[in-house]
């Protein structure tokens, strides 16, 4: 697709199941490719892989509520679904309101990636440089369409998946399987922390609402939804465990653990000083996820305000979501503050709860008023 | 008239053409600018490699940073002065580490870079005051490793220690690096640990840390002081990996010797080979040497009535390396068993030498009590406040199993 995402060519556009997949798990890996949230929730590390386990069903549920509703109203995003169930007034509130949390998600990502480089990378590289790059980057993909970014997905899908590879093996001459013990030795609370944190996480695999309108085969959504689900948390309770072998009890005090843990590798004196494969990794993910994020506010935001041809809003959310990463987030623990279910992720969770209850009560008056 | 207006149209667009053309190129060529790096670019001229820094206490409660970096003119490329230290040192002060560091930029022409860092090293003094303070600048910054060995300079400064040369290494924390691991994997007298590793043990709770130490020994002044070509009164002391640092919290406490030291190694699992010595049994004075192949170790640490009951069970196979005189080992084959067992009771020796010195330190560095709150968090829960004196009354049960695989390459010995 070259050129406007006008409505016509955003109804045209077409992606296959695998490029679904590879979007979703772009979208859910690219937070543990730099920092890993779920890692400094507590500081009883060794039970957060039981939290991945606890969270499968949630998100699981969740995604497949954002399939079911896809396939109830065919040809419409989630956004069109939203304003089809709740009504003009309440269902493009509503809308705004997911839009806003994906805009925040879009600038929290800009700044992450920012400040891993100026934080351990190149510390004088002024913050707002890496910004604009990765902003421009993501408004010019956007500006092509879906198409080019589902097809980036499947590249990036694979050399994210090499990074991990290589992530989870190299550094296990590291690991100290008595980390993982005891279990559950300051009870739940923990594990139900960490749980939240990860299923917040998961609420962004809402963006499948966005794309399943896309897709080749109207009820080839399932698939693609839960393979990602499946396949992103056994990626992610293997790198939790990895991680808590190799630091133990220092893990909660890592800010960027994969970057940390590239740096530990060291395999007969030879393979070493590998965290440069780690910045290919976090800079190719978080370009497809910020394009990706980028497209979908813009489709999204058209769709709310009636806007026939999408294409124009992408440049000023561009320089939207530069200007929130320098002041929504004014320093690292702002960011990580937005990531931590005990403040910014209760905030999302809350959303996408209350957005889930009202779309579930829109459904439920369809039905009485209609008959259908 | 419409030609005219044709060829407006054609020569419009072959100009919007080449304008194009223009303005790709020149932003193809603008991309050259980028190539070159960044703002946080750093030319290798500017750099000064850390090889390795040393902390003691220096003056007014500051710290005394010794930094060790690579003089690429002695090392590198086909014009190296051979002849030249390979390295050279700045030392500098500071109230924290950080402060230390960046202080020696009023007297060094290169900025330190710390990426090949391969060794921290502690002198005795500041240790016994506490290492914690000065471990957060090398976790958090940038450009330093996780993985670099931290050490202690066991009687004297860590500066002066660091500059300590070796024969067959031109760079003197190259040369301490395979010194280490050399020792480590040979002898297994000693347990270094990397600053990941002592940082973990700091903040677990159940464990004590312990690093190897390391000291000079003189190798006689009669010695020639040569290096190569180069004569140098440095020389004639050498770097030796002889002791295991033991801490108490962050403050080092104490020295575990060769014999503890292996002790110690066998209770945490790190034996990876060495040499026991033991007598030649029914040859009073023979010795023979005995080669540690493997090991495995099982730990176990219950509470009963309030006491500490430690099972160490240690399950090892060596080799005959070396006999004094020929006992007959292989008739009557009761020689060979008794050899074993004088293996088996001289690994539980050590291990109980290690035992009773960390007791005596009051040190658990084993990690009992971090096997403790493995195994049953409920009672580590109750008796962690009390853990010292849990510790020092602990019953500690050594159960060795041994096995001797072969004799190398001789059936017996000379006789002579």
């Amino acid at each position: 697709m070259n050129g406007s995402v006008n409505r016509a060519e955003y109804e045209k556009v077409q992606i296959s199941p695998w490029q679904l997949f590879a979007l979703l798990m772009i979208t859910r890996l690219v937070p543990v490719v730099i920092g890993f949230p779920l890692a400094s929730v507590t500081t009883q590390e060794q039970d957060l892989w039981i939290s991945v386990l606890l969270s499968i069903p949630v998100s699981l549920a969740y995604s497949l509520l954002v399939v079911r509703l896809c396939e109830a109203f065919p040809g419409k995003s989630l956004i069109g679904i939203l304003l089809h169930l709740l009504g003009p007034v309440l269902g493009r509130f509503a809308g705004l309101l997911l839009l806003n949390s994906w805009i925040l998600i879009l600038a929290a990502m800009l700044r992450a990636v920012a400040e891993v480089n100026v934080a351990a990378v190149t510390p004088e590289t002024p913050v707002v440089v890496f910004l604009a790059l990765l902003a421009a980057a993501a408004v010019y993909a956007a500006r092509k369409g879906l198409e080019p970014i589902a097809r980036g997905s499947e590249i990036v899908l694979i050399i994210l998946s090499g990074f991990f590879l290589f992530l989870l093996v190299l550094p296990l001459n590291l690991a100290e399987p008595s980390n993982l013990l005891p279990l559950l030795e300051h009870g739940w609370e923990t594990v139900i922390l960490g749980t939240l944190n990860t299923v917040s996480f998961y609420t962004e695999f809402a963006i499948a609402g966005m794309l399943l309108p896309h897709l080749r085969h109207r009820k080839g959504g399932r698939k693609p939804v839960i393979g990602a689900v499946f396949a992103s948390s056994a990626l992610l309770l293997v790198f939790i465990v990895v991680l808590i072998m190799v630091f133990g009890s220092l893990l909660s005090s890592i800010a960027f653990p994969a970057f940390s843990l590239a740096r530990v590798v060291s395999v007969g004196e030879f393979i070493e000083r590998t965290e440069s494969l780690g910045m290919v990794a976090w800079v190719l993910t978080h370009s497809l996820k910020c394009s990706l994020f980028t497209w979908a506010c813009a489709v999204g935001l058209a769709e709310v305000f009636g806007i026939p041809d999408a294409k124009p809003l992408m440049a000023p959310l561009g320089f939207l979501s530069v200007a929130l990463a320098l002041t929504f987030f004014r320093d690292g623990f702002e960011l990580y503050r937005f990531f931590q279910v005990r403040t910014g992720g209760a905030l999302n969770l809350g959303l996408h709860l209350v957005l889930a209850f009202a779309v579930l009560g829109g459904l439920a008056w369809k039905k009485l008023t209609t008959g259908k | 008239m419409e030609e005219a207006n044709n060829r407006k149209v054609r020569s419009r667009r072959w100009i919007t053409r080449c304008l194009r053309r223009a303005v790709t190129c020149v932003l193809a060529l603008s991309m050259c600018f980028c190539l070159s790096g960044c703002w946080s670019r750093r030319e290798l001229n500017t750099l000064g490699f850390v090889t390795a820094v040393a902390l003691d206490q220096g003056e007014n409660e500051e710290v005394r940073v010794t930094v060790e970096m690579v003089k690429t003119i002695a090392v590198a490329g086909e014009q190296a002065r051979t002849w030249e230290k390979a390295y050279w040192v700045v030392e500098s002060a500071g109230r924290t580490i950080f402060e230390a560091v960046r202080n020696t930029l009023d007297r060094s022409t290169r900025r330190a870079y710390w990426a090949h860092s391969r060794v921290i090293m502690i002198g005795e003094d500041l240790a016994r005051q506490g290492i914690g303070p000065f471990l957060d600048f090398f976790l958090r910054d940038g450009e330093t490793r996780d993985n670099t060995f931290l050490l202690i300079a066991r009687g004297i400064p860590a500066g002066q220690l660091i500059q300590a040369e070796f024969d067959a290494d031109a760079i003197p924390a190259e040369g301490g690096y395979n010194l280490i691991t050399l020792a480590k994997q040979g002898l297994s007298r000693v347990s270094p640990r990397s600053l990941l590793r002592i940082a973990q043990m700091l903040e677990n709770p159940g464990i004590e840390p312990t690093t190897a130490g390391v000291s000079l020994y003189d190798r006689g002044s009669g010695l020639p002081t040569q290096m190569g070509s180069e004569i140098r009164e440095e020389a004639r002391f050498a770097p030796q990996v002889d002791s295991t640092a033991v801490f108490k919290g962050d403050k080092l406490v104490g020295w575990l010797d060769k014999v503890e030291g292996r002790g110690f190694a066998w209770v945490t699992g790190e034996i990876s080979s060495g040499i026991i010595v033991v007598d030649v049994p029914g040859v009073p004075g023979a010795k023979a040497s005995i080669e540690i192949l493997r090991a495995a170790r099982d730990l176990k640490v219950k509470m009963v009535d309030g006491e500490a009951q430690i099972y160490i069970k240690i399950k090892t196979t060596g080799a005959l390396g070396e006999s004094e005189v020929s006992p007959g080992l292989m008739d009557p084959h009761e020689n060979w068993d008794a050899l074993k067992s004088a293996f088996e009771q001289a690994v539980a020796g050590e291990i109980m030498a290690a035992v009773s010195k960390a007791k005596e330190l009051n040190s658990d560095i084993f990690g009992f009590g971090a096997a403790l709150r493995r195994s049953d968090h409920k009672t580590w829960t109750k008796v962690k406040d009390s853990w010292e004196s849990v510790f020092r009354n602990a019953v500690v049960r050594v159960e060795v199993e041994t096995s001797l695989e072969h004799s190398a390459r001789a059936l017996r010995s000379l006789r002579y």
